[in-house]
């Protein structure tokens, strides 16, 4: 989730009105935000906000949701957009690279260092979230005052065309920008397989942005800009405008005055940015039946109002004008949570009556439960272990006949790079970080190992102490197997895991169900452990599906 | 002392050369250094003499020859049993100390208690001589001796040895008790496999295909198996629909177009919403109420509060009266059960619910985040047939346990030591 930080005091004088800050603390998360400590008495504030909300990745946004938030300023803010006869020309070679282009002008700014801080930031998370690392869209703000209208947008062969790119010094043509500029290297991948660039340029030929890569050098906004141009492009046209008027409003909070363009292409002129907000009608009955509390169709329309957005009731009707902002708004449902917001989540949570149901645990549930009171009873402590393992640990190491494991493709560490075929290996780990305690140790689980994709509930047992005896580990076993009730049949075990001839393996009914037995030396080494063990583990999801037995 | 002290030998080995040996050639009798102990001693008991290289007998060393030596003679003693410290010269005793592996000391305390003047009257005024029993035997009991005995009176506050009992572990004494409290309920407990296609954990759930939890550094994908086919064409086709446009949920959906090639890849499930939805799929009538407490996988490195595998507490609830105000009275209901009194919940988002809210509980000075919850989107339940809302919700659970038993390192839950589970409670 993007982190928005900014200074208390800006945000104070973006909302017209002093707020105590001990109010603003409070309030923003209401509004769907997770506020970071602020340390001691410093204005530095910061706040995260989810991805439906990118018109909040800003401070101007911020003061414009709480205004309407907190009552001063209930309602959709408009902002007057002045027609200007700036022209962008999209020439049809975009189209299989980067098709989308939307544009706007903003005017009479007064730029400082907490604007242009914020405006980077704004750019930055957008091209994070909405934009996912620019593939989706990507923005350019610039000095409009530097470069001549009408603008082009068009692609280029990557070596027709050289300029300066921003934080260099040198002309570069476009396919050296993507080799030695840091931010080229950065996404060429978004260029990859094209043979032609997408770049804007001005009547001049002077070139404002290669998108989404970098601007040109020559129209960066400093402290003395007071006119912009601001450039969206991408392949996702609804994102590239959400994006556009996210940004432009937010300048205009910033006391900018907002210019439409005309967008030209082939077949199509129209003006940009479009700031005209949806319209949406919802029922304040349905809604309230939906929210369990009982809001009346006034008081609906005025929580949609604290969200910033026009709602006047009608009846039973709400009738609800969702600015441009806002794409989250995707289903009335999404109106019904701003109802809900605008209400105040505060006042939820009164009582409840859930209609009367029979509740009941699954099988394997029951088995473990009824598994660890034996296991406790024969004087075993129960661990807790991850189904995360690592094929050495389950195999090479263990003894254990392989079988097909779940592998990860993206694992983060060689100790996980899959999901464990059995419990004893997760156990061994245990006795290797307890090497030095006291002895005996008698540890069990009853826990998941998965076999052929498919979860296999299993238990298993581990006593590590001076001394180990196959006569034990057999005691302990048989009492778990004549407390399930099962017949079975023994036999030798040959696998790796146990010292030759001292390893037993349970059938039921022809299949093996368990093993138990001495665990050789080799094993022991391998798991860095110093002490004899003896190990018992055994399959219980026979028993859990089948729900048959003695204490099970 | 089957050969003797070193020296014993080499007095033997030089007497019978005549009285006079070459210091080599005591080395080839006494083999493995044992010559330079012999020849150490020899010289200290004045015993022998040596002139370039030559080792002789002096007269004390041919007296000794037929007799024995003070510290052969207490070796001879102490062969038989301990001797008090007292019974033997102190000199001989250090020498034999100093000795590798000789003798070694007991020490023993004696204690001399007497009769008090108060004690003398007592006993004069008459004392009856009776046995006291200590150690209860079957004996004692089946004689009938216990009936004319005494039993001795032991003082309580001895130091006993401590035992501890063999527990449960303390996650799961949590997780019966957050079971009990949800079947109380009238919940059904549920669960689903870990290996899941995306599809299930992703897409039915209306996650946006270009979403950043999709991405290799958020979610563990498997390269065995790699795809999971997805076999129900009515609901490929409607999972698509509603992606795309909406389908006829009254949405817009996501736009783009839809693969079902990154759907059906295999990958190990990131929530238990897994398991509520395929409940959902399977039990779309109200009422309905399911529970799963079981694990989930995320890219996560290991560090003191994450780890890549942890556990959900997830639940749903379908009703016919069931609502959002529904939902935060049952999270503020199970949370005051778990002893949190302090509850905030707040707006939130996840692609799969709206509204959706966070959970949060004012713990040590500090609002902590417990979970997450809201109403599944109807792009979510409409390919189901479900007519209610479906109140949803996915808590942390050692984010739960750590904050109850003041646990600060995450990874202690998991990777036991034996000492702590030992010492950990049951109340």
């Amino acid at each position: 989730m993007p982190l928005i930080n900014f200074d208390y005091n800006d945000l104070s004088s973006l909302l017209g009105e002093e707020v105590p800050k001990e109010t603003l603390v409070e309030r923003i998360p209401m509004i769907g935000a997770d506020m970071h400590d602020t340390e001691g008495n410093s204005d530095e504030m910061s706040v995260e906000f989810f991805p439906n909300r990118p018109d909040m990745y800003c401070v101007e946004g911020i003061a414009r949701s709480m205004r309407a938030f907190l009552g001063t300023e209930p309602g959709m803010k408009e902002y007057d957009v002045e027609e200007t006869d700036i022209r962008v020309i999209t020439d049809p070679s975009v189209a299989t690279v980067r098709p989308y282009i939307l544009c706007a002008a903003v005017f009479d700014m007064n730029i400082d260092d907490h604007f242009i801080k914020s405006l980077m930031e704004l750019q930055e998370k957008l091209h994070m979230t909405i934009g996912r690392k620019r593939s989706k869209l990507a923005i350019g703000v610039h000095d409009l005052d530097r470069v001549t209208p009408p603008f082009e947008y068009r692609a280029v062969r990557p070596g027709d065309l050289r300029f300066v790119p921003l934080a260099s010094d040198e002309e570069m043509d476009l396919s050296e920008i993507l080799i030695r500029h840091e931010k080229g290297r950065a996404y060429a991948h978004l260029l990859e397989g094209k043979s032609r660039y997408p770049v804007i340029t001005d009547a001049d030929g002077n070139v404002l942005s290669f998108p989404p890569v970098i601007n040109g050098t020559l129209t960066t906004v400093t402290t003395e800009t007071k006119n912009i141009f601001v450039d969206v492009t991408g392949i996702d046209e609804k994102a590239v405008k959400s994006a556009l008027d996210i940004v432009v409003t937010a300048m205009a909070e910033r006391g900018g005055s907002i210019g439409s363009v005309i967008m030209e292409g082939k077949g199509f002129e129209h003006r940009s940015p479009d700031l005209s907000p949806s319209s949406w009608s919802i029922s304040a009955s349905e809604c309230s039946d939906f929210l369990g509390r009982e809001i009346s169709p006034e008081e609906t329309a005025e929580a949609l109002r604290r969200m910033g957005m026009d709602a006047m009731a009608e009846g039973d009707t709400v009738f609800a004008e969702v600015p441009s902002t806002r794409p989250d708004i995707m289903h009335k449902v999404d109106l019904y949570e701003d109802v809900a917001i605008g209400y105040g989540f505060e006042r939820f949570g009164g009582t409840h009556s859930m209609t009367q149901t029979t509740g009941s645990l699954m099988a394997e549930t029951m088995v473990s439960e009824s598994m660890r009171d034996v296991m406790t009873g024969l004087g075993f402590t129960e661990a807790v272990t991850l189904t995360l393992s690592s094929e050495k640990d389950e195999f090479g190491i263990s003894g254990i006949e392989e079988k097909e494991l779940v592998m990860i493709r993206n694992p983060i560490t060689e100790d996980h790079t899959c999901l464990r075929a059995s419990l004893f290996p997760s156990l061994m780990r245990i006795l290797r970080r307890n090497k030095h305690r006291d002895l005996p140790q008698k540890i069990f689980e009853t826990g998941d190992v998965i076999s052929d994709c498919r979860k296999r509930r299993h238990l298993c047992g581990v006593v590590m102490d001076s001394k180990s005896s196959f006569t034990e580990s057999k005691s302990y076993m048989e009492a778990v197997l004549r407390e399930t009730g099962m017949k079975y049949e023994l036999a030798h075990c040959t696998d790796r895991t146990f010292i030759p001839g001292r390893g037993a393996a349970v059938t039921v009914e022809g299949r093996r169900i368990g093993s138990f037995g001495e665990v050789s030396p080799e094993v022991i080494e391998g798991f860095e452990i110093t002490h004899p063990v003896m190990m018992l583990e055994i399959d219980l999801q026979w028993f859990a599906d089948s729900r048959e037995g003695g204490v099970i | 002392m089957l050969k003797g002290l070193p020296e014993r030998k080499a007095l033997r080995a030089i007497h019978e050369a005549g009285g006079q040996m070459q210091m080599a050639d005591l080395a080839k009798a006494l083999p493995e250094g044992e010559d330079r102990i012999a020849i150490g001693w020899l010289k200290r008991k004045g015993l022998t003499e040596i002139k370039s290289s030559i080792l002789s007998l002096t007269d004390q060393g041919s007296a000794v020859l037929k007799g024995e030596m003070p510290d052969e003679e207490l070796l001879r003693e102490l062969a038989a049993g301990r001797i008090p410290e007292s019974d033997a010269d102190p000199k001989v005793i250090k020498d034999l100390k100093g000795r590798q592996g000789m003798i070694s000391e007991i020490i023993e305390t004696e204690r001399i208690i007497s009769l008090t003047d108060g004690g003398r009257k007592a006993l004069a005024s008459g004392i009856e001589l009776k046995e006291e029993i200590t150690q209860m035997t079957d004996i004692i009991i089946q004689s009938g001796a216990w009936k004319n005995a005494e039993f001795r009176k032991y003082d309580i506050n001895t130091f006993a040895p401590a035992v501890y009992p063999a527990k449960k572990h303390p996650l799961s004494r949590l997780g019966d008790e957050i079971r009990r409290m949800f079947t109380d309920m009238g919940f059904t407990e549920i669960d689903e496999e870990y290996v899941q296609p995306a599809f299930w954990d992703m897409d039915v759930l209306f996650v946006p295909q270009d979403h950043p939890a999709r991405e290799l550094q958020d979610t563990f994908y498997l390269d065995k198996p790699s795809r999971i086919p997805v076999d129900d064409e009515e609901l490929i086709g409607k999972i698509r629909d509603i992606h795309e446009h909406g389908g006829d949920t009254g949405s817009a959906g996501w736009g783009g177009e839809w693969s079902r090639d990154m759907a059906e890849q295999a990958m190990l499930r990131t929530h238990t919403t897994v398991n509520t939805i395929a409940y959902v799929a399977a039990h779309p009538d109200a009422p309905a109420k399911a529970f799963s407490l079981s694990r989930i996988f995320r890219k996560e490195s290991i560090d003191s509060t994450h780890l890549p595998e942890f556990t959900q507490i997830e639940g749903i609830i379908i009703d016919e009266n069931g609502n959002f105000d529904m939902l935060v009275s049952v999270i503020k209901e199970f949370y005051s059960r778990m002893g949190f009194d302090t509850i905030r919940i707040r707006p939130a988002y996840f692609p799969y619910t709206e509204p959706s809210l966070e959970l949060e509980v004012f713990f040590n000075g500090k609002w902590m985040e417990l979970g997450g919850a809201g109403i599944f989107r109807p792009e979510v339940v409409a390919p189901f047939g479900v007519k209610h809302p479906v109140l949803a919700w996915g808590f942390g659970f050692e984010r739960l346990a750590m904050l109850k038993w003041g646990i600060t390192d995450i990874r202690d839950l998991y990777i036991s030591d034996i000492d702590d589970l030992k010492n950990s409670r049951v109340f």
